[in-house]
């Protein structure tokens, strides 16, 4: 195993691999607090990429309620579980990785889900965590709470999936860091299965290989965002590149939301992959569940995000950026009450109003003193 | 005096040991397979075969390869029994182990039972390396597996072969029809249209590969062997009948009255095992039988 330096958990982890970083990194931002768990970018994922023969349970994208809901079943509580109990001292995760604590023979700590555990892809819906009892009222956090969680293939800097294959076949793209199962290559082993713990790579009985999220890089190609983030209703995705936090620059969306605010956190860093999707987490939740999903910085990320429209306007300014192009954000640029972003060639995508101008209709019309019926 | 013989002893004594070492080294072991010859009734050789019964069958016994990542550490299958029969043109084997569990699906958390015979190219080539052969000593597999046969006895996947009460709404071939549709299905199989002969319409249940090394095994440009299997009573008996040459330029491949090696790998599906998760055995050398020798066997 060689040595790497993973910063979502400030210090230096085995890997199967050296460390190799693309020339440009697959990254996204997700906005918990909007997602309403329409599924739009499910079924827009699923009719784009998995309406084959084989392919019929397969959820490339997937939302699930928090706490109960998981697909599959509970792999979020089976990989923690597998761990075990494990510590932070800081920001710096002083437990073990999945790499870490790999058992005899084994490349990682991983668990091949069974066909029962797909069965279920959106158990849990809404489900509230506890009973809503005689007097409870609104506070924050909330007392009984739910949330939903997107979830895509985190293209990650150290795959599971990719360390785990004994063929080769899976691979990740230098030019932006989108990792691939070479479909030719394959030959359906699944340690890639076993491995993920995401479980963001699926085994297709009809073709006998394995497939997983392709960050549409087709799209991407053209410079544009994949499918689930532009047809997303909430508008809860932005698309764009993350640098290593040396190399962060501020007008870049992703780079200011996660290396600079620290408002977006990736999924279970413990676990040692460093995933490149990024949540901003839900600020209803209590913080033991949300320091357990996405590590120590969930407290702080909340407060910022709760306090950004009073504090911090260039950051709630960029959130209103979230779903209004279907292109790829390389930087941004707040002028006033305009928020505007831009391609990899500088060229202006769109200008947002960061706010719209306010009219308060009075209930009572003097100038024909008449009273007014609707005034919403 | 006392001391030349507890020398002598001790370097007897050493002598074994190294005799023991080399062969673990080298991975053979001296029981002999024997290919009987025959002159008819290969070339569509059954499982009841009254060919199968003059053939004389050789336990060999399974380790867990423990070598190269994923391991496998432990396992329920410990020994194969096999048979050979050889004529001019064919090499055919009859392999036979223990395994409670009929497994034949290939699904989430589903593993397929599976056998393999392993050879040199030719006889004359150097001996690879017993696990998968090495970079510039490849090594040819032939590789059944239930799951395959069993596709070819359903026919083409479906999912209501796994899942009997399963509904599919809509597939986007389904509205076009003749060989619009056959092509369209195919850019749904991504490993099909990708030319991963993995995904391909089977008419056998052996694969035929090549391998110079771990994690390199290959398809052969050839697909030649043919397998027939049956599972009873905690018991699989399987057939697997290659072409004594591979390729139909008649390089390599072997002939009647020539020795050389064979190995055996089985993976129990029960037991999640696939890939390098597998039992093994030694090269174990294989004479064929000639024309000559053919009265003898
Ligand atoms: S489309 Fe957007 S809002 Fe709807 S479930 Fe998906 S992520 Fe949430
Ligand atoms: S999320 Fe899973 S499938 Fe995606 S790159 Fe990471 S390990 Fe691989």
């Amino acid at each position: 195993m060689a040595r790497v330096y993973n910063w979502q958990i400030a210090r230096k982890m085995s890997y199967w691999y050296g460390e190799s970083r693309p020339k440009r990194q697959f990254a996204a931002v997700f906005d918990t607090n909007k997602c309403i768990a329409c599924q739009t970018c499910t079924i827009s994922c699923k009719t784009t990429w998995t309406s084959g023969k084989g392919q019929e349970y397969m959820f490339w994208n997937n939302v699930e309620s928090k706490p109960y809901g998981g697909y599959p079943l509970s792999y979020d509580l089976k990989v923690l579980d597998m761990l075990g109990s494990q510590n932070w001292k800081g920001n710096t995760y002083q437990g073990q990785t999945l790499f870490e604590a790999a058992p005899a023979g084994e490349r990682i700590l991983g668990y091949y889900p069974s066909h029962r555990e797909y069965s279920y892809p959106n158990i849990g819906e809404d489900e509230i965590a506890g009973t809503v009892d005689k007097g409870m009222h609104l506070t924050l956090p909330n007392m009984v709470w739910m949330f939903y969680l997107a979830r895509i293939c985190n293209h990650c800097t150290y795959p599971a999936c990719l360390g785990a294959c004994p063929r080769g076949s899976i691979y990740k793209r230098p030019e932006d860091g989108i990792v691939l199962v070479d479909q030719n290559k394959c030959r359906g082993y699944r340690e890639c299965v076993k491995a993920c713990p995401y479980k963001k790579v699926f085994f297709n009985s009809c073709t006998g290989t394995s497939e997983k999220c392709i960050g549409c890089f087709p799209a991407g190609e053209q410079g544009t965002q994949p499918r689930c983030f532009t047809e997303c209703i909430g508008k809860i995705r932005l698309r764009g590149w993350i640098n290593v936090p040396s190399q962060a620059q501020e007008n870049n969306p992703i780079d200011y939301l996660v290396h600079i605010e620290k408002v977006a956190l990736p999924l279970f860093p413990q676990l040692g992959l460093e995933p490149n999707v990024y949540y901003i987490p839900p600020i209803h939740v209590p913080e033991p569940y949300l320091v357990q999903l996405f590590g120590p910085g969930a407290p702080a990320a909340v407060e910022k995000y709760k306090a950004c429209h009073e504090k911090n306007w260039k950051m709630a300014s960029l959130i209103q950026l979230f779903g209004c192009t279907p292109h790829v954000v390389s930087k941004f640029e707040l002028e006033g009450n305009t928020i505007s972003a831009f391609n990899d060639k500088a060229e202006k995508l769109v200008n947002v109003p960061v706010s719209e101008p306010v009219t308060i209709r009075e209930p009572f019309d003097t100038k024909r003193a008449v009273p007014r019926m609707n005034i919403n | 005096m006392k001391w030349k013989i507890f020398i002598i002893a001790l370097t007897i004594g050493l002598l074994a040991g190294c005799k023991d070492a080399a062969t673990k080294a080298s991975g053979t072991t001296s029981k002999n397979l024997v290919a009987a010859y025959v002159t008819e009734g290969l070339a569509d050789i059954s499982m009841s075969s009254k060919l199968w019964q003059d053939a004389q069958e050789i336990k060999a016994s399974l380790e867990p390869q423990d070598i190269a990542m994923p391991k496998l550490m432990q396992s329920q299958i410990k020994e194969i029994r096999v048979k050979a029969l050889c004529d001019d043109k064919k090499l055919a084997f009859r392999l036979e182990w223990d395994d409670a569990t009929q497994d034949t699906m290939q699904e989430n958390g589903l593993f397929s039972d599976a056998v393999a015979i392993q050879l040199p190219p030719s006889p004359e080539a150097e001996l690879p390396d017993p696990m998968m052969g090495q970079s510039d000593r490849p090594v040819h597999i032939h590789l059944w597996k239930a799951a395959y046969q069993r596709q070819i006895e359903l026919g083409d996947w479906n999912l209501r072969q796994a899942h009997p009460h399963a509904s599919v709404d809509h597939y986007p071939f389904d509205a076009a029809s003749g060989e619009s549709k056959e092509k369209m299905e195919k850019q749904y199989k991504i490993a099909l249209a990708s030319g991963n002969p993995i995904s391909r319409n089977r008419t056998s249940s052996v694969d035929d590969l090549v391998a110079n090394g771990y994690g390199k095994l290959a398809f052969l440009p050839q697909q030649n062997s043919m397998g027939w299997s049956q599972w009873q009573q905690g018991k699989w008996t399987v057939i697997i009948s290659r072409p004594l040459s591979q390729d139909s330029s008649s390089k390599g491949g072997f002939k009647p009255g020539q020795s050389t090696f064979v190995a055996f790998g089985v993976w129990n599906g029960a037991e999640k095992q696939i890939g390098s998760r597998k039992m093994r055995t030694v090269w174990i050398p294989l004479i064929l039988k000639g024309k000559a020798h053919e009265s003898q066997s």
